[in-house]
């Protein structure tokens, strides 16, 4: 049971980075000191807060700022279990995992041999929503001799379930992974959500592709170049930059700088695409908002390109229009001499 | 697979004043620096002002380097001889030295209004008002005003919008706002000034913008000087080798990074920012490397209350002390996570400073 209300200092940090406050006000959206905390703190029961627990995009800003390092999002996400009614969205999800092991209807599969050293996890939203992408990342890392493959069986990986409070399907998904996980010498993704979820209920090593990209096959092997000039513009995904570790943007920098004729510009404005916690379905004004701000800001520093290396990212941000937003991995692939 | 590891003269652990402070000075002396912190440091929920005794020389060097610093990066601080009484969004004065045209509200200030901007919880004129009368001969005047814009999203008419409410609607001509959403408000209030033909100041506040203004001068300092800050990362151990220590290990999200330093600063700050942690009837290190001990300090009330507050980590002729009782001759404190430093309520960001920039020489001493 958490108690982060305990030990709140009440200092306002969270409050002053949530991006969903200072887009949306605080008449609409509380912040997380009072969802995670004074709520939780004051009220036993509350359904006049359903709707702005939905609006918590579980970017973890707030958890990142707390000197008292609480576990804000997880409260939140418990809150909303305790006091919400679930969305159509979420009952959709629980269908398609109960039928098809994923959250989304599987659309297509990937083209990979079932079998090697290197396990790449397509997740849900990879393979179903950008599945070029998820496509792409797997033809570079065989490109480069890496005995990449793809397990037949693999499920989701049990995340989005457990957000809103199906423990039970999390579970049941889990323990479908966990004889393939622990069949592979490594284990790989392009979705951070799923990387997380991996180390934290498989506790398997699971590496973001920009992780293994970096320190295991490194930038020298992937031989990147650009045939024409382009300005980018890179967006940090709230999961992978603060859970699944900030050295991750720190390779994607250096992964896009070593590349010739490519120039990164500074977006003016920093936060989480809207895409994440539920938000996509459960408000998809607010997702849209969000991702129109990231966009906007990217236009402002005169990018060509808008790269994101998550698929929620990805798909959320797509839906702004302006900027062409592409998926960082399946960029690098389309740069990478190394592929033939 | 791993990480590459983090090499440097010095390693600093804690981003906020002290951290930065020492990271700056041990950069200037040509020295390797990285600088690792995560959350938000106290210095970021602070009032962004300070106290500092001009006759003390460790004050006037800090002073005369950061200023410099801050000027090249759009912000107008002198350090004032003698202390300026601020007045802060409760109405209350606070002493300091670090005075700018920009945001000083004072105790000398006449024919002023207070304006509050609906849904800013950060100044409450009607409260001020009150608060100010008690004490002083003349009161501010209060006025609330209800903004069209968001002045973080839609600058521009926002300061269009207010500039002529100012103008019109105010009669008194310095106005005091509470401070504004921006990174570098300098120029939005010179706007408004220009556009209300008022003298717009900013009221002291802390848990808002000049806090987190002032750590990102002190950032941009750093950064200005080749100092490495890598944010989200925290000192998990520390690899001790007889008496110094030798490396760390760091967390950088779910994993970990190694770190190979000759020298150590520890400024993680007090129990607030989590540099000491309150376990029982105990302020301990959190990473229980280090051992702690309290200042002795004059006080009032709960003598355990005085010596949670002065507690911070041991040291022996500055260097930090561990638990088996030897002090490690390449790690120094600095700032809130020493001794004496947290007591009655916070020494200030002056006294912080100046320990750090001491704390930077020890250092020095050492490699």
């Amino acid at each position: 049971m958490l108690h982060p209300e305990n030990r709140c200092i009440k200092c306002g940090a969270c409050q002053s980075v949530c991006p969903v406050l200072r887009l949306e006000g605080r008449e609409t959206f509380p912040g997380p000191r009072r969802l995670a905390v004074e709520v939780s703190r004051f009220s036993r029961e509350n359904s006049t807060l359903s709707s702005p627990l939905e609006m918590c995009t579980s970017c973890a800003q707030c958890e990142s700022a707390c000197p008292s390092r609480l576990p804000l999002t997880d409260a939140v996400m418990l809150m909303r279990v305790r006091h919400g009614a679930r969305s159509e969205g979420g009952d959709r999800m629980l269908r398609n995992s109960r039928q098809f092991g994923r959250t989304i209807a599987p659309v297509s599969s990937m083209r990979a041999p079932s079998e090697g050293s290197t396990l790449f996890f397509p997740g849900c939203v990879g393979e179903a929503r950008t599945a070029s992408s998820v496509q792409a990342a797997i033809d570079l890392l065989l490109s480069t001799g890496d005995r990449t493959y793809v397990p037949d069986g693999w499920s989701c990986c049990g995340s989005p379930l457990e957000k809103i409070g199906e423990r039970r399907e999390a579970e049941r998904l889990r323990s479908i992974n966990a004889p393939l996980l622990e069949a592979a010498e490594a284990v790989v993704t392009a979705c951070p959500g799923c990387a997380v979820q991996l180390r934290r209920s498989n506790g398997v090593e699971a590496l973001h592709v920009l992780e293994y990209l970096y320190e295991s096959i490194t930038p020298a092997r992937l031989r990147l170049r650009s045939s024409r000039l382009l300005t980018v513009a890179l967006h940090s995904p709230c999961h992978l930059l603060r859970t699944v570790g900030p050295h991750t943007i720190d390779y994607a920098r250096e992964l896009l700088a070593s590349v010739p004729g490519l120039r990164v510009v500074d977006m003016d404005d920093e936060g989480c695409c809207g895409g994440g916690g539920g938000v996509a379905s459960a408000r998809p004004d607010l997702a849209l908002r969000m991702a129109r701000r990231r966009v906007d800001s990217a236009a402002r520093a005169g990018a060509e390109v808008l790269l994101a290396p998550c698929p929620f990212c990805v798909v959320n941000l797509g839906r702004a229009g302006g900027v062409e937003v592409r998926e960082l991995t399946s960029f690098l692939a389309s740069l990478s001499e190394s592929r033939s | 697979m791993s990480l590459p590891d983090v090499d440097a003269d010095v390693l600093v652990a804690g981003g906020g004043a002290a951290g930065l402070t020492a990271a700056t000075r041990l950069a200037l002396d040509g020295r390797s620096v990285t600088v690792i912190s995560s959350a938000t440091p106290a210095t970021a929920l602070s009032t962004g002002r300070m106290l500092l005794d001009p006759e003390q020389l460790e004050a006037v060097e800090w002073a005369s380097f950061f200023l410099a610093q801050f000027r090249r990066q759009g912000a107008y601080y002198v350090m004032s001889k003698r202390p300026v009484n601020a007045l802060t969004n409760f109405g209350t004065a606070m002493k300091q030295s670090l005075t700018s045209p920009l945001f000083d509200w004072t105790t000398r200030d006449r024919d002023v209004a207070v304006v509050g901007l609906v849904g800013n919880g950060d100044l409450d004129p009607d409260l001020v008002s009150r608060e100010i009368g008690r004490s002083h001969r003349v009161r501010p005047r209060p006025y609330w005003f209800s903004p069209s814009f968001s002045p973080e999203l839609d600058r521009d008419r926002f300061a269009e919008e207010l500039g002529s409410v100012l103008m019109n609607d105010v009669a008194e001509s310095t106005i005091v706002l509470p401070p504004l959403p921006q990174r570098s408000p300098y120029d939005l209030l010179a706007e408004l000034r220009k556009r209300s033909g008022k003298r717009i100041v900013e009221a002291a506040t802390p848990l808002s913008w000049p806090g987190r203004r002032f750590q990102a001068l002190m950032e941009g300092t750093a950064a200005r000087l080749g100092v490495t800050v890598l944010k989200d990362r925290r000192l998990m151990s520390l690899d001790i080798d007889g008496r110094e220590a030798a490396g760390a290990l760091l967390s950088s999200g779910g994993r970990t990074q190694k770190a190979r330093f000759n020298a150590l600063v520890l400024a993680t700050g007090g129990v607030p920012s989590g540099g000491l942690d309150v376990e029982g009837r105990n302020v301990i290190d959190p990473l229980r490397l280090f051992k702690t001990s309290s200042a002795p300090s004059p006080g009032v009330a709960s003598h355990r209350l005085r010596s949670a507050l002065s507690t911070g980590i041991a040291t022996r002729k500055g260097k930090a002390v561990t638990l088996q009782g030897g002090s490690l001759r390449n790690v120094v404190v600095a700032g809130s996570l020493a001794k004496g430093m947290s007591y009655p309520l916070g020494r200030g960001l002056g006294d912080v400073v100046v320990h750090a920039w001491k704390a930077a020489l020890a250092v020095e001493e050492v490699l």
